[in-house]
Parts: C-alpha cells; sequence; structure tokens
C-alpha cells in the first residue's frame, strides 16, 4: 500500500512538473521572446503551453505575423477569429500590414476583414474599398495627405488598354501620353520620326529597292509595333503600380497616424 | 595585416562585387522556341552586344534589368516574336528622364527604374 503510494506521489509530481497548463501562460515573457527575436523558442513556448485552441490559434497567428509566415497566418485565423475582432490594435497593424503584401494576401485578408468587423468610415480597411473602384467624387472622403495619390489612381483607373493602344498605332507616344507617361511619349516619338527620317532619306538616295530601305522599313515597323503592344502593357500595369502606391502610402499614413503593434 | 593592405583587400573585394554578372546565352525554357533558328540568332545578337559592343559604348541603362537583358529574359519567357517586341518597347522608353514617369517604390537607390519579367 505504501509502495502504491509512493508510485502515485511521483507521477503526481511529473504529471505537475510537465504538464504547464498549471502555470500561468506568460504573455511578458512571449513579448520578450518577441522583442529579441528567439523565433524557435517563442513557437516552442506556444506549443508547450496548454491554451485553449482559440488563444492557442490567436497567439500562434501573432507569431507568423511577425516572422512574415502570411500563409500559415491565415491558417490560424479562421480559430482566432473571435479574439481577433476584440483586438482592435492588432486589428490596425494587419490592416497597415497586409497593405504592403503581394496582392492575393492583401484581398485574402480584406475579404477576412469584413467578417471580422464591418466596413469603417475612415480607416485603411475604408482606403482598401474606395481604391478597388477609385472614382474622383470619393476624393474628399480620403485624408488630405493621400489626396494626391488618389486623386492620380482615379485618373488612371478609367483609362483604356484598348484606347492606349489604337492611340499608339495612330500617331507613336500618343498612347503613353494618353496613360500621363510624358517623357516614354517624348522618347517613342523621337525614336519613331528618326527611324522615319531615315526612310525618306533612304528612299530619297538610293531608291526602295535597296537593302538600306528595307533595314531602315525593318526598324521601323519593329518599333511601331513595339509602341503598340508596349502601350497597351503600360496602361494596364501602371493602374497596377499606382493602386500599389497608393496603398504604401495609406499604410504609413496610418502607421504613423495611429501606431499599432503585435503584443 | 595592418590597416592598408585590409583597406586593399575590401576595395579588391568591392570592385569585385561590383563586376557584371556573367551574361549567358538564351535559356530557352519553352519547347516551341527550341526549334525556332531566328530565336538562336537573336541569342547569340543579344550575346554579342552584352559581351563585346556593351562595353565598348559604355552603356549604360536607366533600367535595373538592362534592355539587352530583359529582351533575352522575355525571349525566353514569351517566346521570340512577343519578347522581342516587349524588349524593344523597354528599349524605346529608355531615356535618362524616364524615372519620372514611374512611381516612387519602382525607382531603386541607384536611381535605375526596377523592371521584371511578368510570368
Amino acid at each position: 500500500m505504501k509502495l502504491l503510494n509512493n508510485t502515485a506521489l511521483i507521477i503526481a509530481f511529473f504529471f505537475l512538473c510537465s504538464y504547464n497548463s498549471f502555470g500561468q501562460f506568460d504573455l511578458d515573457f512571449v513579448k520578450h521572446l518577441s522583442k529579441n527575436q528567439f523565433a524557435d523558442e517563442h513557437l516552442a513556448y506556444l506549443e508547450s503551453s496548454a491554451l485553449p485552441v482559440d488563444s492557442m490559434a490567436y497567439f500562434k497567428a501573432k507569431y507568423f505575423i511577425e516572422y512574415e509566415n502570411d500563409s500559415m497566418f491565415f491558417k490560424q485565423c479562421d480559430s482566432a477569429f473571435e479574439l481577433l475582432s476584440m483586438d482592435t490594435l492588432f486589428l490596425r497593424y494587419l490592416d497597415n500590414y497586409f497593405l504592403k503584401k503581394e496582392e492575393n494576401y492583401r484581398e485574402e485578408w480584406f475579404i477576412r476583414r469584413n467578417e471580422i468587423c464591418q466596413k469603417d468610415s475612415a480607416g485603411a480597411q475604408f482606403c482598401y474599398h474606395l481604391a478597388l473602384n477609385p472614382s474622383l467624387s470619393d476624393t474628399t472622403k480620403v485624408p488630405t495627405l493621400l489626396r494626391d495619390d488618389f486623386i492620380r489612381l482615379a485618373k488612371v483607373y478609367k483609362k483604356k488598354p484598348v484606347v492606349a493602344l489604337l492611340l499608339s498605332a495612330v500617331l507613336p507616344g500618343l498612347g503613353e501620353l494618353y496613360i500621363g507617361n510624358l517623357r516614354a511619349s517624348i522618347a517613342k516619338f523621337g525614336s519613331q520620326t528618326i527611324f522615319g527620317l531615315q526612310i525618306v532619306e533612304s528612299i530619297y538616295f538610293v531608291g526602295l529597292i535597296h537593302p538600306l530601305s528595307f533595314v531602315n522599313i525593318g526598324f521601323f515597323s519593329a518599333f511601331y509595333v513595339a509602341n503598340i503592344v508596349g502601350s497597351y502593357r503600360d496602361t494596364k500595369t501602371k493602374k497596377h503600380d499606382l493602386k500599389n502606391q497608393f496603398f504604401f502610402h495609406v499604410s504609413d499614413y496610418y502607421a504613423s497616424m495611429y501606431p499599432a503593434s503585435i503584443y | 595585416m595592418d590597416l592598408s593592405a585590409t583597406m586593399a583587400n575590401e576595395l579588391i573585394e568591392n570592385c569585385g562585387s561590383e563586376k557584371p554578372k556573367s551574361r549567358s546565352f538564351l535559356k530557352l525554357s519553352k519547347s516551341t522556341s527550341k526549334y525556332n533558328p531566328f530565336t538562336y540568332l537573336a541569342g547569340g545578337l543579344l550575346f554579342v552586344y552584352q559581351n563585346v559592343l556593351s562595353e565598348q559604348i559604355s552603356a549604360n541603362c536607366n533600367f535595373e534589368i538592362s534592355c539587352s537583358e530583359y529582351t533575352k529574359r522575355c525571349i525566353n519567357e514569351y517566346g521570340l516574336f512577343k519578347g522581342t517586341l516587349v524588349g524593344l518597347h523597354q528599349l524605346s522608353c529608355c531615356s535618362p528622364t524616364i524615372y519620372k514617369d514611374y512611381c516612387e517604390f519602382q525607382i531603386s537607390e541607384n536611381g535605375k527604374v526596377k523592371n521584371e519579367v511578368v510570368k
């Protein structure tokens, strides 16, 4: 009987030592690990602590954001739904964080963000939704410091790639001018003019049926078609780039105006 | 080792890092491009330009990936026709003030425009 009691006591002792649910989860220690970038120790501590499922997912989500593992963050996001909705500071941090990320992660976050918390009338989330379909009538809703970027985006957003293509076909460089690339349009128009003058010169001096004329016509045609294709592509990429720039500035603006952190 | 020797070594190392990367011939990934002789002709011309001509004329492109390298990568990615057109488009835009047409985040620290071949 005594032996049995001793065994039970030893088992109970080891159980108490190994199972740390009886000890409290130390948030300060997690902050310390986070501050000193102890990534492995941080994850090991979280996994060894016996937190409820949602709390565990919540802290792991913070951990993955800190070490920029976005796909793993989204896996934890669903379980930590309620806790995330209460942590407005972290939500604000996430808004600023994902505005600077790739488009697919950004989209995924703001879809989830809408589920967690409905659209605000101000803030990074609001700016994100405005920039999805920007129009000049919404300019006043954007903070003053971001207005110039928003106006530039709204203006280019209306431009159609097909129109730029057709304009480039009419006059080289006109398509670039249409989307606001003044320097590119001048460079293109200048180069095309030089090639055109070379054709005129070669036809005037050596005639049309001559290798030099063929070479000049070939150069002119190649650059002419390249400019048409390029204008079409540039219109698409410029929209994308201006949107990214706007999001970068929104993120910086809100990060400076309303500082937010992970913990 | 004295200070001057250390500085000299650092200088040699820094000079070494500024050397242009090895400019290889085309590495065609698409099977359709592999059987087109004109692709190899274009690749050969670009190879000769990059290794012989560009150094002679002290070429200094305004894009981070130079126009010739970009054209080569475009030919690898899109094939001969589209690749050449996209490359020529960058070449026709390449002027010293072109960075003013691009967003701030697309300008690198050395003042060149960041560009990449979209896959």
